[in-house]
């Protein structure tokens, strides 16, 4: 099976002031064709170091990229591309400038339909010719989102791409992006985002990787979960039924009981309605891949 | 070496140049003031002062010497509006070499300087009778190992930016005054104290203004030429050299990825 990126063993330091900072330490994942590949991890885990030594521009201290199963050359950068928060466009010029510009350096031939698509399908036709000074930094992600899929890249890095966007916008660009048939490196912070995007999840923590599965497989590592329940009125000896059931918090006509697993729901809900609980709500709630960052962070997992 | 992305950079010099009022007073504005200024003075000292040859040492110095200037500092500027953007680390994730980079700039810097040159001129001629071409196009070839030695200095001070970031862009404005002493641009390298006179043979730029100044009063001399177009290949083969190891260097340090 041929991957589009395998990362081996790459190692990254540098000096601030007198310190020596190990960026990245070690990091080694294998990327398949088409999937999400999320980069999860807090400031300063490495995620964008990371980042930066795939895309080229930053020389890995030691470690090998291979892209295609090939080394980086011309014809695996002319198959990548990237969106950054962290870099513009150039701010003199306008949209569709830059975007012709971009054009023009992977040799695309229908240059203007292609800008024309991908400035439609983000919904920024109408800023085609504003400096990219010009722009608010939720254009500014539009536009730079565009400019990386302007060559059809087979392989595309998404750097915090949604950074900036308020909650409407960063919601359609999520759903372009699941839309995209290419293979996708998307780092962030916001967990929510990866697991609504990635196939699979890395845990990035301290320059190293933690953890690499699927959102799912990784919800699951813990198995507790917890059924929030609220009444609209309680038996007289409600005190004493839920002595017998594992509550972890509990609030005026509402209770928090952890699960060990499924069929401890079942057992939970018979025991309340037959005690003479009237249920007004019942929620079971999953750990968030936030949980399990911290928990896997701390060592805990 | 790809033509198309040697064009994609042309084009975005060439937006950038539409675009931004700064890029088009480089161009126009300080080379009509420059030479204004200069042809008065040129005036003043041959009527009033009887100074003789000062319109060949002035005039045509500084028509000469602003050629020099506007195609060094291009290259460096240019390299400039990509970290003024903050556009460095999206124009080094294309496939874009150094090479095609140098080319490009090379040929902005040449195209905005022969449109400055052009008007300098034309003012000359017009204003103050001062005909650059009096030399015969023989005396243009001095003009050659001008371009050369500028496009070194212009990749050196672009490979100074990448090695030191934004800290050191003052030295894309100066760099090339540092040299003017040495030039001889406005006087004969005679002038000079010994010890600037043996610098200034190190320099392109003396063989160039001496070369070009005997060639304009009717004699041509092929050594300076042959002088100055050895030395300017050596300078821009170092600077090129130079530029493309502060860019590895820049790809190692991180430097790229900040702007």
């Amino acid at each position: 099976m041929e991957y589009p990126l395998v990362v081996s063993h790459l190692r990254k330091s540098y000096k601030a002031g007198r310190e020596v900072v190990h960026a990245v330490r070690d990091v080694s994942f294998k990327v398949r064709r088409g999937e999400i590949f999320g980069l999860l991890g807090p400031n300063g885990a490495g995620k964008t170091t990371t980042i930066n030594m795939l895309t080229g521009i930053l020389t890995p201290d030691s470690g090998t990229v291979k892209f295609f199963g090939m080394s980086e050359c011309e014809e695996t950068r002319n198959r990548i591309n990237t969106a950054t928060a962290y870099n513009n466009l150039n701010g003199v010029i306008t949209v569709q400038q830059n975007l012709r510009v971009y054009a023009k350096m992977y040799n695309i031939r229908n240059a203007n339909a292609v800008i024309d698509d991908l400035l439609q399908k983000f919904e920024i036709n109408d800023l085609r010719n504003r400096r990219v000074y010009d722009l608010s930094s939720g254009q500014k992600t539009r536009v730079n989102l565009c400019k990386s899929l302007i060559n059809s890249p087979d392989l595309i890095f998404l750097d915090e791409a949604t950074a900036g966007l308020d909650p409407h916008i960063a919601h359609e660009v999520r759903k372009k992006i699941k839309e995209l048939k290419t293979t996708v490196i998307f780092t962030s912070h916001i967990m929510y985002e990866v697991e609504e995007l990635c196939n699979r999840v890395a845990f990035l923590s301290k320059g190293k990787i933690l953890k690499i599965d699927t959102p799912e497989k990784i919800r699951g590592m813990i198995k507790e979960n917890v059924i929030i329940v609220e009444f609209l009125s309680e038996p007289r000896n409600a005190e004493r039924i839920l002595q017998d059931l594992n509550v972890v918090g509990k609030s005026k006509n509402k209770v928090i009981i952890k699960l060990k697993g499924k069929e401890d729901l079942d057992k939970i809900v018979h025991k309340l309605v037959t005690s003479g609980f009237k249920i007004r709500d019942l929620h079971v709630k999953k750990p968030t891949l936030d949980e399990i960052f911290i928990r896997v962070a701390k060592g805990a997992l | 070496m790809r033509w198309h992305r040697i064009q994609a950079m042309l084009m975005k010099y060439w937006y950038i140049s539409r675009n931004s009022l700064d890029r088009i007073f480089d161009v126009v504005y300080w080379p009509v003031i420059g030479v204004i200024v200069f042809g008065f003075t040129t005036l003043y000292l041959e009527k009033a002062a009887g100074v003789p040859n000062v319109i060949i040492f002035l005039l045509g110095g500084m028509l000469m010497w602003n050629l020099f200037e506007r195609i060094s500092q291009d290259v460096g500027v240019y390299i400039l509006e990509e970290f003024w953007s903050h556009n460095v680390a999206n124009t080094f994730v294309t496939p874009l070499k150094e090479s095609e980079l140098f080319v490009a700039l090379c040929i902005v810097g040449f195209i905005r300087s022969l449109i400055s040159f052009t008007v300098m001129v034309g003012i000359a001629l017009i204003g103050y009778q001062f005909n650059f071409f009096n030399g015969g196009l023989i005396s243009l070839l001095f003009v050659i190992p001008l371009f050369l030695f500028a496009w070194g200095l212009g990749l050196l001070m672009s490979g100074m930016i990448f090695r030191f970031g934004m800290r050191i862009q003052v030295f894309v404005w100066g760099v090339s005054y540092l040299l003017q002493p040495l030039a001889a641009a406005y006087y004969p390298v005679e002038t000079l104290p010994v010890v600037l006179q043996k610098a200034a043979l190190f320099t392109p730029l003396v063989y160039v203004f001496q070369g070009f100044r005997l060639s304009y009063g009717g004699a041509f001399s092929v050594q300076y030429l042959l002088a100055a177009l050895g030395l300017s290949v050596v300078y821009l083969v170092i600077g090129y050299f130079i530029f493309t190891r502060c860019v590895k260097k820049a790809r190692r340090s991180g430097l790229l990825t900040k702007y």
